[in-house]
């Protein structure tokens, strides 16, 4: 298998950032209650992933050892406010629904996990790779669940309701274990 | 690397980010402005049910009083807030100059999506059973289940009992008040 496959294979897949490591579960169990949001708020989260570690990669020599956390704090947060204002300049009415969730995607922890394993360390091509799989993923992850919830909610109030997230991420999780022993 | 050094490049990245920031703004501001301002307009025109507050311009921040060119105050229009389930409901609510309802559309909520979101006119046509009435149905204007005339919608009491206590009370408020100076004058 050659190697950006398996890059993909790893980072969209066996350890997709949603249902392996558990990371970014705010966004993905509120925010995803149909599919247009979750998929508004994957695609702005994947976008905030791969311009971050862009940024960080390219100017990784320049960013003091020390001070590296404050660094990547900033530039997250730089990309996190660019994704908004283009959301309010070209979504609007998504904007309106997920705004709040837009913004804190700067503290979530996958973010920041993806520069301090990748970004940081490896050359522009492998951390553009590796961001956008990751990306790819997590985007994969709220869709399943924003559709799921919007489909099934139709019938079963439950699923439309916070508990139905952790219902809904919980199978998914599931699922996603039962099918990696094969995979 | 030297503390000092260290402190001079996150102040330059620092720097770099707010620079970068700035451009990004000054760029895209026009759109968001421009978005914005439709999206107050498309409410104000729902409220009033007027398509010629469309032509409004200027500052559209309630509360407005919305008068002819002869200085008759046609709308008024207030920003309200009730408390639901998930916390603030904010409307708009709008009333003519005999002060009846000529709208409420609700701007902005956290209540549970699929059952109390009946409150927007996208999902149900409830809220429109408030247009046309006036101070005078105050007494009456409460949920069928508290013995008014608006009708409850089953799981979703608390949102609507919220929404018609915030209407009421305002409706009060805006009969009691003393008639405001018009804010804006309709071209036609």
């Amino acid at each position: 298998m050659s190697y950006p496959t398996n890059v993909a294979r790893g980072n969209g897949w066996r350890d997709n950032q949603a249902w392996c490591r558990l990371l970014g579960l705010c966004p993905l169990l509120v925010v995803a209650t149909n599919t247009v949001d979750a998929l508004g708020l994957g695609i702005a989260a994947m976008g905030v992933l791969v311009t971050s570690n862009v940024c960080i990669a390219s100017i990784r020599r320049f960013i003091p050892d020390a001070a590296r956390l404050p660094a990547f704090m900033l530039l997250i947060g730089l990309c996190t406010s660019t994704a908004v204002l283009l959301m309010q300049a070209f979504a609007f009415d998504l904007y309106e629904r997920i705004a709040v969730f837009i913004q804190i995607v700067v503290t979530n922890y996958f973010v920041l996990a993806r520069v301090e394993s990748v970004g940081q360390k490896r050359e522009l091509r492998y951390v553009l790779l590796d961001s956008i799989t990751g990306g790819v993923g997590f985007a994969f992850a709220l869709l399943v669940v924003g559709a799921t919830r919007e489909i099934v909610g139709q019938g079963l109030l439950i699923t439309a309701l916070p508990p139905g997230a952790f219902l809904v991420a919980g199978l998914m999780l599931a699922a996603a274990n039962a099918f990696k022993r094969r995979v | 690397m030297k503390p000092l050094i260290c402190a001079i490049r996150l102040a330059a990245i620092g720097t770099a980010v707010a620079g970068a920031l700035a451009v990004i703004n000054a760029v895209a501001r026009e759109r968001i402005d421009a978005n914005q301002q439709r999206s107050i307009v498309t409410a104000l025109i729902d409220v009033t049910g007027d398509p010629r507050v469309g032509g409004l311009t200027g500052s559209l921040v309630p509360p407005l009083t919305i008068c002819l060119a002869t200085g008759m105050p046609l709308y008024r229009v207030r920003q309200i807030a009730g408390r639901g389930y998930g916390g603030a409901i904010n409307m708009l609510l709008g009333v003519n100059a005999a002060d009846r309802v000529t709208g409420v559309r609700v701007i902005g909520h956290h209540e549970t999506r699929g059952i109390g979101d009946v409150i927007e006119t996208g999902n149900s046509v409830w809220i429109r059973a408030f247009n046309g009435l006036s101070v005078a149905a105050a007494p009456a204007l409460a949920l069928t289940n508290d013995g008014g005339a608006i009708d409850a919608v089953t799981g979703a009491t608390i949102t609507t009992r919220a929404v018609v206590s915030a209407v009421r009370d305002a409706l009060i408020e805006t009969h009691d008040a003393p008639a405001a100076r018009c804010t804006h004058v309709l071209s036609d």
